[in-house]
């Protein structure tokens, strides 16, 4: 009987055993194992670096550099006034001080990092950041200090060797809702997607030290970098533009200023600038309205710069020819209740066709679209490409809508004619005149020529979009450019020896319902040399102060800047 | 018969042998495999050396692409033929082959 209680009692416990090894051995094995694994193998991180940006030339114009986000433990540092003390030295010379710091500045800035950096040393929390973007100088020097409980994380900025220079066409790279590293605006913005790198995987066994075993698990998932941008714009002509708009709009008092330039017979931009403009390597330092490039996303009235179009439609209906004599520019024209006049209140009777171009003849325009009728004059327009998007890769293009066909007035018609009443962005006008230098031909403006990733390059081709005039059309209203830039308000400032194609633009602004006369934008779109264009360019002052037109502000903007490209593209002059 | 069992006794003497030699070599080897594993096993820090010295020479090779492109950007170009003395060109003067006097042979 007693053996049988001693017997069962030890069945019993033995089977208490089984129980409780199948429990741990099976049951919880997965649970087990993982954690087993978690003590035994290291992940880690390798970083992707973002792609680059590259001039045309293959020059930088963004490219990433390691920056350290230096972290403390705070339970494990011992002496933590030192170490405050140090770091909050190496921290301040660390940052960019652009003017001279009197050593009292200096003394009190030193204290207040040092007051911080304390102050973040003494939570009670196993991990904090102390200091972002450090550089690798800097670090080092920590690193020789050999603090305990002080570490580094390695992270990749963006880094811009032009400093704020191309900053609306290249945009910045901030953070998204999860902290991940997104382009926005501009070419980082369109192409995201490609300049975006993929990071790697290291799992590998560690020792009880957390050091790496030689002869353990070891597995690569490689880092894939983002790809690289080559773009279209020129360095030379990007870095003279940009000097030339700066001048401009301190000397005539604008509140922006924009410049585009652009190859007509392919759509490359190759030069692309706007004022005010902002650091992209530090865009919280910068108000928000200035991240979205104007030239690109502002709708504006064209004002006469418009006029080249209509006039291009009209030739090309046969409607009219450059000598054809305009019978209602005599005076002012009524129509519908509104008057339209002259820019100076002066009439030509019998104009021409190139006088109303040359001297900018609101009434002579208002003659050839009434021979166009709203039907053709609506289908030149969009076949110019108003009314949608230019399909340009930098992220955020707007096109101003364009009112439906039905409900244009005849007053709608005759306004258009000389580009008021009809809204277009900077970009989508360059485009559109960029087709007159083209043989009629309409061309998809790009930022990128090509991009390369590690399986190869991928180059973008030109896209033609339509055929909007003959040639002989075009080579008529060029015709008719070039004397409106020799013998118009421009003359003044046109370069000597050039044939210049281009017009004047000098457009009222609408202040709450009416026109301000003391408000303008002032453009100049042209190109040349007008025989065989080299490049198309638009200028635009927003509301200049020294002079509200356009001949008097962008003009001498364009032909300054024409000068340095035709001396750079070693275009010598045609003409004595 | 003596000389059988002296041959059965020479015979059981050398399968001792050959089984003492065989347990002498996995022995050896066994130690040699535990040591061996040891040894690579404490190569951790030799590994974290080599990738450290690896990336640190990565991060130097970038820092110092970029620090080119900022010394070749134009805007400090600009500013060092400056302070050198270069100045901006404002007027061109084109010349022509016909400005130019051809002097025959």
């Amino acid at each position: 009987m007693r053996f049988r209680v001693i017997y069962s009692c030890l069945l019993l416990a033995f089977l208490g055993i089984v129980l409780r090894l199948w429990f741990w051995q099976v049951i919880q094995s997965d649970n087990l194992t993982a954690k087993a694994e978690e003590q035994r193998i290291s992940l880690r991180t390798v970083l992707a670096p973002r792609g680059s940006i590259l001039f045309n030339d293959g020059s930088v114009l963004a490219s990433v550099q390691p920056t350290f986000l230096i972290f403390a433990q705070p339970k494990i540092i011992q002496n933590k006034e030192l170490v405050a003390d140090k770091l909050a030295q190496y921290f301040w010379a660390d940052e960019l001080h652009l003017a001279p710091v009197s050593e009292e500045e200096k003394a009190k800035e030193i204290e207040n990092l040092r007051a911080d950096i304390k102050d973040k040393l003494s939570k009670d929390l196993f991990w904090v950041s102390l200091q972002r973007k450090v550089t690798l100088e800097t670090k080092q020097k920590i690193e020789r200090e050999n603090f305990f409980g002080i570490g580094f994380d390695t992270q990749l900025e963006r880094f811009y060797p032009e400093g704020s220079s191309s900053a609306h066409l290249l945009g910045f790279v901030g953070a998204d809702k999860y902290g991940e590293p997104t382009g926005y605006f501009g070419v980082e913005g369109f192409y995201d997607g490609e300049l975006k790198g993929k990071d790697g995987l290291i799992t590998q066994d560690k020792d009880a030290q957390g050091l790496p075993i030689l002869i353990g698990t070891y597995k690569v998932k490689e880092a894939k970098s983002g790809k690289d941008l080559t773009l279209t714009v020129d360095r030379t002509i990007q870095h003279i533009v940009e000097e030339n708009l700066l001048e401009g709009i301190q000397k005539y008092g604008a509140k922006s200023a924009s410049a585009i330039v652009m190859d007509p017979k392919t759509g490359n931009i190759i030069g692309l600038a706007s004022y005010p403009n902002y650091d992209p390597g530090k865009p919280a330092d910068f108000p928000t309205e200035f991240f979205k490039d104007p030239i690109t996303v502002d709708g504006y009235e064209p004002g006469s710069t418009f006029k080249v179009l209509v006039m291009a439609a009209g030739i090309n209906e046969h409607l009219v020819t450059p000598d054809t004599q305009c019978d209602i520019c005599a005076g002012p024209i009524n129509l519908g209740g509104f008057t339209i006049r002259t820019w100076n209140n002066e009439y030509n009777p019998n104009s021409t066709m190139s006088d109303v171009i040359i001297h900018s003849d609101n009434t002579g325009m208002v003659f050839v679209a009434k021979k166009l009728g709203i039907d053709k004059m609506y289908d030149y327009v969009t076949k110019f490409g108003f009314g949608k998007l230019t399909g340009i890769d930098l992220q955020d293009e707007y096109a101003p809508d364009l009112r439906p066909k039905n409900d244009w007035k005849e007053i709608d018609l005759a306004t258009s004619s000389f580009g008021q009443g009809i809204s277009a962005t900077a970009l989508q006008i360059v485009r559109a005149v960029a087709s007159l230098a083209n043989g009629g031909v309409l061309m998809e403006p790009h930022m990128v020529k090509s991009i390369k990733d590690d399986k190869g390059v991928v180059v973008i081709n030109p896209r033609e979009v339509a055929h909007v005039v003959t040639a002989e059309t075009a080579k008529a209203v060029t015709e008719m450019m070039v004397k409106a830039v020799e013998q118009g308000e421009a003359k003044f400032f046109r370069l000597k020896g050039y044939r210049v194609a281009g017009k004047t633009g000098t457009a009222q602004i609408p202040v709450a319902g009416h026109y301000d006369a003391n408000k303008t934008i002032a453009s100049f779109v042209g190109f040349a040399p007008a025989d065989d264009p080299k490049f198309v360019m638009l200028v635009r002052y927003d509301q200049p102060t020294a002079s509200i037109y356009g001949a008097e502000t962008a003009a001498p903007t364009f032909f300054n800047i024409a000068r340095q490209i035709f001396t750079y593209y070693n275009i010598a002059p045609t003409e004595q | 018969m003596n000389t059988i069992i002296e041959h059965l006794k020479t015979q059981k003497f050398h399968s001792r042998k050959v089984i003492a030699t065989g347990i002498a070599l996995l022995l050896i080897m066994l130690v040699a495999e535990i040591w061996s594993l040891n040894r690579l096993a404490t190569f951790g820090t030799q590994i974290t050396k080599f990738e450290s010295a690896s990336a640190a020479l990565r991060m130097e090779n970038e820092m110092l692409q970029n620090k080119t492109a900022e010394l070749t950007s134009l805007n400090t170009i600009e500013s060092h033929a400056l302070i050198l003395g270069f100045r901006p060109i404002h007027s061109i003067e084109y010349i022509s082959a016909n400005d130019v006097a051809l002097v025959g042979h």
